[in-house]
């Protein structure tokens, strides 16, 4: 990938800022969309009040906590823009033509503008799902002396989400259609992600291996600091966040510079 | 000087390829067999700064794989290319900021934003500072004449508004060398006059190199000192477009609208391809009979409603250079 000068960072922020903007033109359909989210919350809510009850626990998260914990894990999900379609579009329509001849980098392109409509619809599903889960089962209580750590995490996050993203995204490069590939990732991120349950509820083998994979650094892990924050996990973490940051990266890296050899710029 | 130099540049595409049906699918997953397309067979040519160069061709002539390997975003398999002195797929990023692209079948404007949205993204992305921005999107704004509508969604703008929006945001950071691959695909008469008055107002006024792809005989005639012709991935001439337009663009087919009925019509030296009392039609030789012979000729006989004049199609051209080449060949063979 290529390294961001000080010059070159304005190029980016604009990118995110127009992504952003254009965004903002979807904003009544992406309202719409979030009944989605309403309803799977809905019947969440019900499901933690009947299997919890008043004092039990699951991953040491009341019923109030589980609900919390699926509205964080939830809206990172789906305000993860779908890249790997536009990107399979582009390939397939040949308009990549018209990214590739620019100057920048392809990749923090589109990090760039995985991070100005990332921010937009996280916003507006975090408020859509806050307020459903505060009116049906209370207040989350928010560790506001650790919310930038929080934050940072959440950030991070938002990186991991798009590199894993893109990575698969790039395989239109090889395949021109990367859909499959993507139906695979989401169902992993379902399981390996703990979007629904704690990865730490989940029996020893499976804990095991969604340590190992980066689902968990990106949708459980920020997720877990915001309902149940501790040091001693935010360390663990930060550094599972950096690490799979950084392979992923390489990975990206690696793949755009073979794939971009390779790929045939469609039409005329 | 060359600011564009090409030594024997060739491309060849591999794809797969399937029988039909569903055996065919199941096969091409187990067994996948590949076919070999050569796009671009080893050309060779120069192009000099300031000049405005008209490469065409029909539909799969090789002229787009062409652009792209200039431009860097395709690998040639073979031969070597110059673009302002540096070798376009090995120095993308750098030559990204001296070179412009307009493909015409192919939007760099964000659909639902104004065109400004995007004139100032790519400000930014070719880091041109706020002061010289300023400047520049006036300048275009005042060259393309976009003030009433660059601040509308470019999903509400007509075919001919936009293409003047996405050339004006191929220049803002002052390309020396501009790639316009089929500017003109679309657009109405009037669109596409304007168009070309744009491109030479650019090339004169700026001093832009441009390299122009096009199956319009029109643009070139109106545009281009010089032009390249390429089939099936060969240059098959290199000329002045006056050789071209003396030689190879001189049959017109002529339509005409009456104000009123007109059974009987004399025109002599022309082909009359149909005839009826509203109208007629029919194909000129111009080094037989020129335009205006024909059509005083016409003028005195009946009045007219309408006259629309037809280049011939690239196609036409085009066999006409291989039927003459053909000729020449059977001569000198004979001789």
């Amino acid at each position: 990938m290529q390294l961001v000068r000080a010059g070159h960072l304005k190029k980016y922020l604009q990118v995110a800022e127009i992504s952003l903007t254009n965004r903002v033109v979807y904003l009544a359909d992406h309202f719409a969309s979030s009944i989605f989210l309403l309803l799977i919350l809905f019947i969440f809510s019900q499901l933690w009040r009947t299997v919890l009850g008043a004092g039990g626990t699951l991953a040491g998260l009341d019923s109030t906590g589980m609900l919390w914990y699926m509205v964080f894990t939830e809206v990172i999900v789906i305000s993860t823009p779908a890249y790997h379609r536009l990107v399979s579009d582009e390939v397939k329509s040949g308009d990549i033509a018209y990214k590739l001849n620019r100057p920048y980098s392809y990749t923090l392109y589109y990090l760039a503008a995985h991070c100005g409509e990332f921010a937009i619809r996280f916003v507006t599903n975090l408020a859509i799902g806050a307020v459903f889960a505060y009116l049906t089962m209370g207040p989350l209580q928010v560790a506001w002396a650790q919310l930038g750590w929080v934050i940072i995490s959440f950030s991070l996050a938002m990186v991991l989400t798009f590199l894993m993203n893109f990575s698969l995204a790039l395989l239109a490069f090889w395949f021109e259609d990367n859909r499959p590939f993507f139906w695979i990732q989401s169902k992993l991120v379902f399981i390996f992600g703990g979007m629904f349950v704690p990865v730490e509820a989940y029996p020893a083998g499976l804990r095991i291996v969604s340590y190992l994979l980066p689902m968990r650094y990106g949708v459980s892990a920020p997720a877990r600091l915001m309902v149940d924050f501790d040091y001693a996990f935010l360390w663990q973490v930060l550094l599972g966040q950096f690490i799979w940051a950084t392979i992923l990266s390489l990975i990206t890296a690696a793949m755009f510079q073979k794939g971009v050899r390779r790929v045939h710029v469609n039409g005329g | 000087m060359a600011v564009i130099e090409v030594n024997r540049l060739h491309k060849v595409f591999r794809t797969k390829t399937k029988e039909p049906g569903l055996r065919g699918s199941v096969q091409a997953l187990l067994r996948p067999t590949y076919s070999e397309l050569t796009a671009v067979k080893g050309i060779s040519f120069a192009v000099e700064e300031g000049e405005l160069l008209a490469f065409i061709g029909p539909n799969g002539a090789g002229k787009s794989t062409t652009i792209k390997m200039l431009t860097g975003i395709l690998n040639p398999t073979g031969g070597t290319a110059k673009v302002l002195g540096l070798v376009p797929w090995e120095s993308r990023l750098q030559l990204a900021y001296n070179i412009g692209t307009v493909f015409g079948q192919k939007s760099q404007l964000w659909y639902h934003l104004p065109a400004i949205d995007s004139f100032r993204l790519l400000g930014s992305i070719y880091e041109i500072d706020s002061r010289e921005y300023s400047r520049r999107v006036g300048e275009v704004v005042e060259l393309f004449e976009l003030e009433d509508f660059i601040k509308t969604p470019v999903r509400k703008l007509s075919l001919g508004q936009r293409m003047r929006c996405e050339i004006a945001a191929s220049i803002l950071h002052r390309p020396k060398v501009i790639f316009l691959d089929e500017p003109t695909i679309g657009l109405d008469v009037v669109a596409k006059l304007k168009i070309r008055e744009l491109i030479k107002r650019l090339n004169e006024e700026e001093k832009t190199t441009i390299f122009l792809t096009s199956h319009d005989a029109g643009d070139i005639e109106q545009l281009c000192k010089r032009v390249i012709v390429i089939n099936h991935g060969d240059i098959i001439l290199d000329a002045p477009t006056s050789y071209l337009r003396h030689n190879y663009l001189t049959t017109k087919i002529v339509n005409v609208k009456f104000s009123a009925p007109c059974p009987e019509l004399s025109l002599s030296n022309v082909e009359i391809l149909k005839h009826t009392d509203k109208g007629v039609k029919f194909r000129v030789d111009t080094k037989v009979k020129s335009i205006e012979g024909v059509l005083t000729e016409l003028f005195a006989q009946v009045d007219t409603e309408d006259i629309s004049v037809e280049e011939p199609g690239m196609e036409v051209v085009i066999r006409d250079i291989y039927g003459r080449a053909a000729e020449v060949g059977e001569q000198d063979a004979v001789g």
